[in-house]
């Protein structure tokens, strides 16, 4: 049962986290590797069993706003989840050569809760469930990331997305007082009802999509594993799930909800752009990460939530994970990490690639040139040894990653051979040279405009608008005019009391006059 | 009849008391400032004894009587007296001054005060209390001989006969226009003619008289003076003994003798408390002498207290008794912790010699906190108990706005004794002190004591306050 | 009268007798901060002994105040007081005591411990009094009593430069006090019969048009002036943000909840009908002072007035909640201030460590984290926990919170959940600063770690945090 799966990987989390020795961490790692091959062994077998299930507990039990915690489970959820499993599997695999990582088991706690977490985001029906993981992953998400400014951009981009989603849900919550997803999509809701563009922009900026790609960058100082993890089973990834999970409730009501396909499509391009014109290494891999998120809203926003979809976007999210490992120098084993890479393509291309998927043609299309575009700028480069992979293996890996892709959809245009050939010559006569010369422009290297400008948008207005408000209110009003003014009227008093008091005959006949004059208005006045 | 003339033995021992305070003066060689404390604490507490049990016997109807409301107000003063003595012979001890004069004077004035209350006609309370204002004017003799001292002696004399001569004029009105002396022959007069122009202004001359012994505004600059320039135990009694013989008196005039002239009276009054609260207030923060500030606060308690008086029903008075009682209690426990202040002989009389006594004297300092809290009426202590139902009355009596100005002056009123607190607590111990008697510490504890078990059960105070207004009226 | 009842009134007394105890504890220089750390311990553990047994006789299921006590205090006029308790009331008395449990570490670094502790207990004794209250007179007794502890522990031992602040506070306070005072009187004259007063009564009195209006415009600005909205932050912010004693800062921190809590209490379900126009204006100058006060907050360099501002917001947010015409989510605010507190007590507990070292070591504030871990997991795990990440009751009550107030107006919350991002940012970035280590050298002098019995102290605390997201009802064992 899923319960079952969910408290063995957080025991096994809280178990492993508070191990911080450097020894034994190859065998800890296959360990890891071998508690995760176990659960998926248990999970492909309840899936093969096809029978739905459904566990459930109530959190909050209050008459007003009732929560359930439930792990519902299907064949689609088994599905997504042996994914994910299989994913992890990957990447204990790959950490056992990361030579940078030297707390791999601290790491392999971090998978197993962020596996907890989105076995509870995947089976769960409610909006507060979906809630919860997605904010939980993130705090997981914080203390992978062992870079200060990393996580200074990490932590700012999360908590807008996670404020969003939560203010969101809140207004759902508000609204209909219901949290059960299909409820909700089943309601009335207007149609520019802000809740809705808060999941969407939620989830786009957790999936770092354009602008907000801005929080992915600094990782790249991070290790391959935990990188792996970060964005293969952490943020980016939670934030398609919520997307797929509120998918019921936009698709319903949201009349802006194609009009998001342009962002996604936007983040496509400029992910291609980018892999040319950026030299590192590790930031291409982000935007091809970035390609391939975009892609997958693309797919959802286009074609909705089918069975299709999912074997379509589940052997690419393989491939990805290949992709990423594979393109990173180790030095040492490398070749051993690249073939690995290709048996895991290979073994992409076996399963999943005999799908038809005819009416996914433009799309995929797209897809694909982003993604060739920029292999065949790294083909390039790794030809004429332009870029620090100077090696036979990640040419062979390149390659291999663009039949796979190719492979993977196996309804070819017929023209498209034509462009193909066209492509290889235009590599032949190298283009990519105009690029190449970005490489040197610093300016085009650090370039941080969408952060910059998302600053300048976000925080600047409040910035300015504090610092006036303190100077004229607070200041200026409050200081120099009223309390000021009062202090100085208490002093004037007091003074006047002073010389009244003073031991002089006028004070004497001065205040005896004043007891006089009391007098006459007692006698004479209320008359 | 000679059980009549047995109600007098208070007065007798007291009398008796100023005889042997002579006899040893002259006779006695070796004197010490005890000596006459011993003989003080004596005679005052055989008085005190005597008139509780003398509480309902009086010579005659027109003189001289004793009721369950005057023998309290008597015995108020007089245990003050007992105590305010007691308290001084500390004093007297460490300054090593003489101290015939002193407890001469107090008792003189204690037995003229006695016979003003007791008194139930006018020129018998007028006479005492001229007689009385005689006798401050010799304690205030007891000054050290400096420039400014001399000026506020003369000052208060000055004053003092103004007001007294006041009262007398006024006095003198009422006798010749009425034919009478005798309260009771002056209501039954006023009932039958109403009172003309020139009998208000008359009564309201003695209430100035009245007002200027309780040192209420604009009769107050005597009493202004006196805390100033005046040595402690001088400023302790003239501050305490006075206000309980005025109240009294102000009392017994205001509700039963001058009855058929209320209306321009209570406003008077009222107007006099509204100023005494405002000078009380401002004045509390416009100087750096503690003792000067107290008195500023007692100010403005008596102003507070004049107009709940000037209210006509008997819950009025009641209430301002009650509140002039929890005041009575907090501004002698405030003096009494003057009297632990000393330092190299010398009691401290500027604010900036408070300054951390918390560490130093940390009872002393808590119990000034407790009593200036108790002042201001702030809860839990006894204060709140006064405020509440006085703001109870002045709802009830729609009087709104005296409300909003009376809290109004409290606000202003507390940044004066906020000073203080702040110079205790929050700065550095800038004089040693010398060692406080275990007197006074004694005198502090009871005074808490009382303070926190008329917190709990307000209930006996108020039943004996009902009680002695029962009797008055 | 059960033993329940009784156990009410010990709830007040026992911080008050620690007090005397504490005043009386051996002078010393050696022994005094022992001693009179321990006598607060000692009451303050037997205080949340009390508190959950208080718990274990609760009816979580009956509304009101339950455990009803009455005493007479006089018969002309007839004036009684009361006492009772909730769950409400219960959260955040136990959240107050691990307030002061957390803090009391810190007492030994101060100038005068003795009278830190001791103020501190009477503090306590007067806000478990207020907390307790359950009519109005002894509602404004101890509403208004805590002042005078509150004012010499701000200027005796709070280390505030500037004198004439302490005194606006005080002042600006009591005059709310004397508002109110004059508004119970009111109440209690016109309410002829004899009976107690409960403050949940109050909101059922008929009472003429204007009067009402009056009555209601007193209670709003009394309970108001604690509250730091426009025009009453000023003083309270020079205050708060000048404070440099933690156990200071979080008893000073504690009046503006004072504020709230009244308002829940004498408004348990709605505003009558003749104040509902007074509460759109206060709703007005509540968010316009929430954005106002976290927008200085960001721009503000000074750790402590940043926390201040991150209270005020969410402190906003709760009187919000309460005035909102529904009684339901009362519960969600006591378990929301709960987590708060208690976040809150421990991130200045924290950044009062760090302040002194860096004092101590004349050191520059970037990077001062990096070199002590203990520290920084528990100020990275406070600070994610206060800024709203599931790490404590704060985060589903606040989102059943905020869910009511954008129902009832899209706008206000709106503006609402803009200030709580903002001085969320505002925390996180002094996170940021403080554990930036770009300018570290290697070999540079770092500031000490906290201690593994603190660390462990307080790890506790977030574990109780982390139950309390799951039920806060479970801390107390209920």
């Amino acid at each position: 049962m899923m319960i079952n799966v969910f408290l063995s990987l957080l025991c096994a989390g809280i178990c492993s986290v508070f191990y911080r020795g450097i020894r034994f961490q190859k065998s800890l790692t296959c360990l890891g590797g071998g508690i995760f091959l176990m659960l998926l062994l248990d999970v492909y077998h309840s899936f093969l069993s096809g029978t739905n299930e459904r566990y459930g507990f109530q959190w909050l039990s209050s008459r007003y706003y009732p929560v359930n915690i439930e792990f519902f489970a299907n064949a689609e959820i088994y599905e997504t989840f042996l994914l994910f499993l299989f994913s992890a599997l990957l990447m204990m695999i790959y950490m056992i050569w990361d030579k940078y990582e030297r707390q791999k088991f601290y790491v392999f706690a971090l998978i197993c809760f962020n596996l907890a977490l989105l076995l509870m985001l995947i089976c769960g029906q409610n909006t507060i469930q979906v809630l919860i993981s997605a904010c939980f992953i993130d705090i997981f998400g914080f203390c992978l990331i062992n870079n200060i400014p990393a996580r200074r951009q990490y932590i700012f981009y999360t908590l807008l997305a996670d404020m969003a989603l939560y203010v969101a849900c809140a207004m759902l919550w508000g609204s209909f007082r219901t949290n059960i997803i299909s409820e909700i999509a089943d309601r009335e809701i207007d149609s520019n009802n802000y809740a809705l563009w808060l999941i969407a922009i939620a989830t786009f900026i957790k999936s770092g999509l354009v602008p907000f790609q801005g929080y992915l960058m600094p990782t790249d100082a991070l290790s391959i594993s935990r990188r792996n993890v970060l964005y293969f089973l952490s943020t980016p990834v939670v934030g398609f799930l919520v997307f797929w999970k509120m998918y019921p409730i936009l698709k319903a009501h949201f009349i802006w909800f194609d009009s998001f396909s342009y962002i996604a499509s936007a983040s496509l391009f400029i992910g291609a752009g980018s892999i040319l014109v950026i030299k590192k290494l590790e930031i291409k891999k982000i935007y091809m990460n970035m390609i391939f998120y975009s892609f997958a809203y693309m797919m959802l926003l286009f074609y909705g939530d089918t069975a299709l979809n999912f074997k379509i976007l589940g052997s690419l999210f393989i491939l990805q994970i290949a992709v990423h490992n594979g393109l990173e120098e180790t030095k040492k084993k490398y070749g051993l990490v690249c073939l690995l890479s290709i048996m895991q393509m290979c073994a992409v291309i076996m399963v999943c690639g005999k799908v038809d998927h005819t009416l996914l043609q433009p799309l995929y299309l797209l897809y694909l040139s982003a993604m060739i575009l920029g292999i065949g700028g790294l083909i390039y480069e790794i030809s004429l040894s332009e870029n620090e992979i100077n090696n036979k293996w990640s040419l062979l890996l390149s390659v291999m990653i663009v039949i796979s892709i190719i492979y993977i959809s196996r309804n070819i245009p017929e023209n498209f051979y034509t462009v193909l050939a066209l492509y290889i010559i235009l590599i032949a006569i190298k283009p990519y040279r105009l690029f190449t010369r970005l490489y040197d422009s610093d300016r085009v290297q650090t370039f941080q405009g969408f952060s910059g400008l998302l600053y300048y948008i976000g925080a600047g207005p409040f910035l300015f608008l504090g610092r006036i408000l303190w100077l004229t209110v607070d200041f200026l009003i409050i200081e120099r005019t009223l309390l000021n003014s009062l202090a100085r009227g208490n002093e004037i008093l007091s003074r006047i009391f002073k010389w009244l008091h003073q031991p002089r005959l006028r004070n004497v006949i001065l205040f005896i006059m004043l007891g006089g004059a009391i007098m006459a208005y007692s006698i004479w006045g209320t008359k | 009849m000679l059980v009549k003339y047995v109600s007098l033995f208070p007065e007798a021992i007291l009398m008796a008391m100023l005889i042997s305070i002579a006899l040893v003066h002259i006779f006695r060689q070796a004197q010490t400032p005890k000596t006459f404390a011993t003989i003080s604490k004596i005679c005052m507490f055989l008085s005190l004894i005597l008139c509780i049990i003398f509480y309902n016997i009086g010579i005659n109807g027109d003189w001289y009587i004793n009721t369950t409301y005057t023998t309290f107000f008597k015995g108020l003063m007089l245990l003050g007296a007992l105590l305010t003595g007691s308290l001084a012979s500390k004093w007297f001890l460490s300054q090593n001054y003489s101290s015939h004069k002193y407890y001469f004077c107090i008792g003189f004035m204690v037995l003229s005060f006695c016979v003003s209350i007791s008194a139930q006609n006018l020129i018998l309370m007028a006479g005492a209390m001229l007689v009385s204002v005689l006798g401050s004017s010799y304690l205030l003799m007891m000054n050290r001989e400096v420039t400014e001292q001399k000026i506020s002696k003369l000052c208060y004399i000055q004053d003092s006969i103004i007001f007294m001569l006041l009262m007398g004029i006024g006095v003198s009105v009422i006798v010749w226009h009425s034919k009478e002396w005798s309260y009771s022959g002056i209501i039954a007069y006023y009932k039958k003619v109403p009172p003309q122009t020139e009998d208000i202004i008359a009564s309201c001359l003695i209430l100035s008289g009245i007002m200027s012994i309780i040192g209420a505004a604009p009769f107050h600059l005597q009493a202004v003076h006196t805390a100033k320039y005046n040595i402690l135990p001088v400023v302790v009694f003239m501050e305490i003994i006075p206000v309980i013989t005025g109240v009294a008196i102000l009392v017994t005039l205001f509700h039963t003798v001058f009855v058929a002239m209320n209306e321009p009276l209570s406003t008077m009054m009222k107007l006099c408390g509204c100023l005494s609260v405002l000078m009380g207030a401002i004045g509390a923060g416009s100087t750096l002498n503690i003792r000067k500030i107290y008195q500023n606060v007692g100010l403005f308690n008596i102003g507070i207290m004049l107009i709940l008086f000037s209210y006509l029903t008997v819950q009025d008075i009641q209430v301002g008794l009650i509140y002039f009682l929890i005041y009575l209690f907090s501004i002698f426990g405030i003096f009494s912790c003057f009297y632990g202040l000393c330092s190299h002989g010398e009691y401290i009389n500027n604010l900036d010699d408070l300054a951390g006594i918390n560490e130093t004297k940390p009872y002393i300092a808590a119990a000034l906190l407790i009593f200036s809290i108790s002042l201001l009426g702030i809860p839990p202590l006894v204060g709140l108990l006064g405020n509440l139902y006085m703001t109870k009355l002045l709802i009830a009596h729609q009087s709104i706005k005296m409300l909003g100005f009376i809290f109004f002056m409290l606000v202003v009123l507390s940044h004066g004794l906020l000073r203080i607190f702040k110079t205790i607590y929050f700065e550095k111990k800038k004089i040693n002190f010398d060692r406080a008697d275990k007197g006074v510490y004694f005198s502090l504890f009871l005074n808490i004591l009382i303070i926190i078990i008329t917190m709990i059960d307000p209930q006996f105070l108020i039943d004996d306050i009902e009680d002695i207004i029962h009797s008055f009226l | 009268m059960n033993i329940s009842q009784h156990f009410l009134i010990m709830l007040i007394i026992a911080p008050f007798l620690g007090f005397l105890f504490a005043l009386t504890a051996q002078s010393t220089e050696k022994t005094m901060r022992h001693n009179v750390i321990s006598v607060a311990e000692f009451a303050i553990i037997t205080n949340i002994i009390l508190l959950w047994r208080q718990m274990t006789e609760l009816d979580l299921n009956q509304k009101g105040l339950q455990f009803l006590t009455q005493y007479q205090w006089t018969d002309g006029p007839v004036i009684n007081v009361a006492f009772g308790i909730d769950i409400f009331s219960l959260m955040i008395a136990l959240s107050i005591h691990l307030v002061l449990l957390v803090s009391l570490p810190f007492a030994k670094n101060s100038e005068h411990p003795k009278m830190l502790v001791s103020l501190s207990l009477l503090m306590l004794s007067m806000l478990m009094g207020f907390l307790l209250a359950a009519d109005i007179f002894s509602f404004y007794i101890f509403f208004t009593a805590m002042l005078i502890p509150a004012f010499i522990l701000v200027g005796m031992t709070g280390e505030v430069r500037k004198s004439r602040w302490i005194f606006r506070f005080f002042i600006y306070n009591f005059i709310g006090s004397v508002i109110l005072f004059i508004v119970i009187c009111a109440l209690s004259n016109y309410s002829k019969s004899t009976e107690t007063i409960l403050l949940s009564n109050v909101a059922g009195f008929r009472l003429p048009r204007v009067r009402e209006y009056w009555i209601w415009g007193g209670i709003f600005i009394a309970l108001l002036s604690r509250v730091p909205i426009w025009p009453f932050h000023y003083w309270i912010a020079s205050i708060s943000g000048a404070v440099q004693n933690p156990i200071v800062f979080m008893l000073i921190n504690l009046l503006p909840l004072t504020g709230v809590y009244g308002l829940v209490r004498f408004c348990p379900k709605a505003v009558p009908e003749s104040a509902s126009y007074l509460l759109t204006g206060l709703e007005v100058i509540a968010v316009i002072s929430m954005l106002f006060i976290a927008m200085i907050g960001l721009i503000n360099k000074d750790n402590r007035y940043k926390l201040f501002s991150f209270m005020t917001v969410y402190c906003i947010m709760f009187l919000l909640g309460a005035l909102l015409p529904t009684n339901r989510i009362l519960l969600n605010i006591g378990y929301s201030i709960f987590a708060f507190l208690i976040i809150i007590a421990v991130l200045e507990v924290l950044a009062a460590h760090i302040y002194y070292e860096q004092q101590r070591l004349d050191l520059n504030t970037y990077g001062i984290l990096c070199q002590a871990p203990r520290l920084s997991f528990l100020y990275s795990f406070f600070t994610l926990a206060a800024v709203g990440f599931p790490l404590s009751a704060l985060f589903i009550n606040n989102f059943v919170i905020l869910s009511y107030l954008f129902s009832y107006n899209f706008n206000l919350g709106l503006l609402i959940t803009i200030s709580m991002i903002v001085s969320s940012a505002s925390l996180l970035k002094e996170l940021y600063v403080l554990k930036d280590n770009r300018y570290i050298q290697p070999g540079s002098v770092c500031i000490a770690d906290i201690s593994k019995k603190l660390f462990w102290g307080l790890g506790i605390i977030g574990i109780l945090l982390m139950i309390s997201f799951y039920n806060p009802v479970l801390v107390l064992g209920g």
